[in-house]
C-alpha cells in the first residue's frame, strides 16, 4: 500500500490480460451476407479464396487483478450465427451502464469471399475493410472507418468518426457528420454529403461524376491535371481556391454566393465535379510527393 | 333347508337293488323293439320291372332337347344385332383409360417414393456439407506493462460554466446564436455517449482521444458563444 502510494508518477503498472477468443468458420454460397454490430471494437475485414467465412473474435479484459479482469470479461456477450442467409456478429455488454473496473477491447477478424456482401454497424471503435467486390454498407458512429481497393456498391454513413478511403471503384454513397473524409486514387460514381469535417478527394482517370453537398466543410480536390474533369463549383460564405491555368467562367458572384464553371476543351467526353458547399471553401491542391498519407 | 338336509340319515341300498333296477332299464328297450321289427319284416317286397330303370335313364338324357326346342327356335327368331365400331371403340378405350390409370397412379407413387427419397438425400448431404460446427471458445492470460492503468481525469469540472451561459443566451433570439447552440447541444450529447463507453468499457486511450477531440470542439463553440454576448 505504502509502495503504491509511493510510486512515481509514470511508473510502469503490471495489468493482468484476460483474452476470451471465439473461433467460428460459416460455410458460404452466393446470396449469403454479413452482418456485423460491433460495440467499441476493431473490425477487420480481408478476402480469401475459401467459399467460408471465417471468424476470429477477441474480447480482452485489462486489470491488476486477474479475478477483476475474468469477471469483466464474462459481462462481455457475443453473437456469432448464421440466420438464413444472413451472417450475424454481435458484440454487446451485461449491464452497459455500470461502471466496469478492467479496460475492454474487442477485436473480429474475419475473411471472407471477396463478393459476399457485408454490413457493418460499429459503435465506436474502428473497421478495416479490404478487397471486397460486391456490395458495402457502413454505419459507424465515433468509428473510424479505413477502406481499401473495394468496388462496387458502397453505401457509408458515419458520425464523428472519419473515413480513410484508397482505390475505391463504384457507385459510391457516403453521409458524413462531423467526420473527415479523406479518399485518393478513386474511380466511379460518388454521391457525398458533409457536415463539420474536411473532404479532402483524389480522384484518378476511372472517375464518372462526383457531386458533393458540404456544410460547414472544407473540400479539398487533389490532382496533378486538374483540367481533365469539368467543374461546377457553388460556395455560398466560401471561396474557390483555383489554379491559375483552370479558367474558370463565373455565373454568379455575390458578397454571398459565388459560382464557377470549367469544362475541358480538347476533350469530348468528360466526368463532371460539382460541389457545392455553405460555410467553407474549395481548394485545388497538387498530390503531394508523400502522397496523401494521413 | 341346507342344515336339514345334513341332518337326515345317511342310508345305502342294498347292492341288488341296483341291480334289479339295471335290469329293469335293458327289458322294456327289448320288450318295445320287438313287435315294431316283426312289422317291418312282414311287410311285401316290390322289385321293380328292369327296364323302369332304363326309361328314367333316357328320359333325363332325351327330354332335355326336347324341352327345349322351342327356346332355341326363339333364339334362332332373334334378329342378330352388331354394335356399331364406335362402341368397340369407346370399350377399348376406356378398358386403356382404366389401366393407363392404374399404371399412372403407380408411376405417380413412385415418382413421389422417388422424389422424397431424392429431398431426404439432398438435405443430409446439405445438412453434412453445410453444417456449421459450435464456435471454439478459448481463454488466454497474459501480462502487459502499461504506464498508468487507472487516470484521474475530470471531465466535468466546467459542467456548471454552461449552465450560467445558457440563462444570458436565452434571452437573445439571433440565429447565429441559435446555431451555435444547437451545435454545442449535439456534442455535448457526444460527450455523453463517450462518458458511458468510458463506463461500459473503461478507460481505453482510445476513448480518451475521442473524448478530448469533442471537448476541443465543445470549447470553440463554447469561446464563440460567449463573444457573441
Amino acid at each position: 500500500m505504502l509502495l503504491a502510494a509511493a510510486l512515481p508518477a509514470g511508473a510502469q503498472e503490471t495489468v493482468q490480460v484476460v483474452t476470451k477468443i471465439i473461433e467460428k468458420t460459416f460455410n458460404y454460397q452466393p446470396g449469403y451476407e454479413l452482418n456485423v454490430e460491433g460495440q467499441k471494437a476493431e473490425i477487420f475485414v480481408e478476402t480469401w479464396d475459401k467459399a467460408q467465412i471465417g471468424v476470429r473474435l477477441e474480447i480482452s479484459a485489462k486489470h491488476p487483478k486477474k479475478d477483476v479482469a475474468e469477471a469483466d470479461l464474462a459481462s462481455v456477450n457475443f453473437v456469432a450465427q448464421r440466420l438464413k442467409n444472413k451472417v450475424y456478429l454481435r458484440n454487446y455488454r451485461f449491464g452497459g451502464t455500470e461502471q466496469t473496473a478492467s479496460i475492454i477491447t474487442v477485436t473480429y477478424r474475419i475473411s471472407l469471399p471477396e463478393d459476399c456482401p457485408v454490413y457493418v454497424k460499429n459503435y465506436f471503435g474502428s473497421s478495416s475493410i479490404s478487397n471486397l467486390t460486391n456490395r458495402l454498407r457502413i454505419f459507424g458512429e465515433y468509428s473510424q472507418i479505413d477502406i481499401d481497393n473495394v468496388k462496387g456498391l458502397l453505401d457509408i454513413r458515419t458520425r464523428f468518426g472519419d473515413i480513410i478511403g484508397e482505390k475505391i471503384d463504384g457507385n459510391v454513397t457516403i453521409n458524413a457528420r462531423r467526420s473527415d473524409v479523406t479518399l485518393y486514387e478513386i474511380a466511379g460514381h460518388y454521391q457525398i454529403n458533409a457536415q463539420y469535417g474536411i473532404l479532402r478527394l483524389q480522384p484518378s482517370i476511372g472517375l464518372l461524376g462526383m457531386d458533393i453537398n458540404a456544410e460547414k466543410t472544407e473540400v479539398h480536390l487533389y490532382g496533378d491535371n486538374p483540367e481533365q474533369f469539368a467543374y461546377t463549383l457553388t460556395t455560398t460564405h466560401g471561396m474557390v481556391n483555383a489554379p491559375d491555368n483552370l479558367r474558370m467562367l463565373t455565373l454568379e458572384n455575390t458578397q454571398e454566393v459565388k459560382k464557377v464553371q470549367f469544362k475541358p476543351k480538347r476533350l469530348e467526353t468528360f466526368p463532371t465535379i460539382t460541389v457545392s458547399v455553405t460555410f467553407g471553401d474549395v481548394h485545388f491542391e497538387r498530390i503531394p510527393k508523400t502522397r496523401l498519407k494521413f | 333347508m341346507t342344515q336339514a338336509l345334513q341332518q337326515l340319515p345317511a342310508y345305502t341300498p342294498p347292492a341288488d337293488v341296483w341291480d334289479k333296477v339295471a335290469g329293469k332299464l335293458d327289458a322294456p328297450a327289448k320288450a318295445d323293439e320287438t313287435p315294431l321289427a316283426e312289422a317291418v319284416r312282414q311287410l311285401p317286397t316290390y322289385m321293380p320291372p328292369a327296364d323302369v330303370w332304363g326309361n328314367i335313364v333316357n328320359q333325363l338324357d332325351a327330354p332335355a332337347e326336347a324341352n327345349e326346342t322351342p327356346l332355341v327356335e326363339a333364339v334362332r327368331q332373334l334378329p342378330a344385332h352388331t354394335p356399331p365400331p364406335s362402341v368397340w371403340n369407346t370399350l377399348t378405350r376406356h378398358l386403356d383409360e382404366e389401366r393407363g390409370a392404374t399404371i399412372r397412379r403407380m408411376r405417380t407413387r413412385r415418382q413421389w417414393m422417388a422424389a422424397a427419397a431424392t429431398v431426404a438425400l439432398v438435405v443430409s448431404t446439405a445438412w453434412w456439407v453445410f453444417r456449421e460446427p459450435p464456435p471454439k471458445i478459448s481463454i488466454q492470460y497474459a501480462q502487459e506493462t502499461m504506464q498508468q492503468f487507472q487516470m484521474d481525469i475530470d471531465w466535468d469540472e466546467d459542467t456548471g460554466i454552461f449552465d450560467h451561459l445558457d440563462q444570458q443566451l436565452a434571452s437573445i433570439n439571433n440565429p447565429t446564436v441559435n446555431k451555435l447552440k444547437v451545435e454545442y447541444e449535439e456534442l455535448t450529447l457526444a460527450r455523453k455517449d463517450v462518458e458511458s463507453m468510458l463506463k461500459s468499457y473503461g478507460q481505453d486511450p482510445q476513448l480518451i482521444r475521442k473524448m478530448a477531440d469533442i471537448e476541443r470542439e465543445r470549447t470553440d463553440i463554447y469561446r464563440q458563444l460567449i463573444a457573441m454576448i
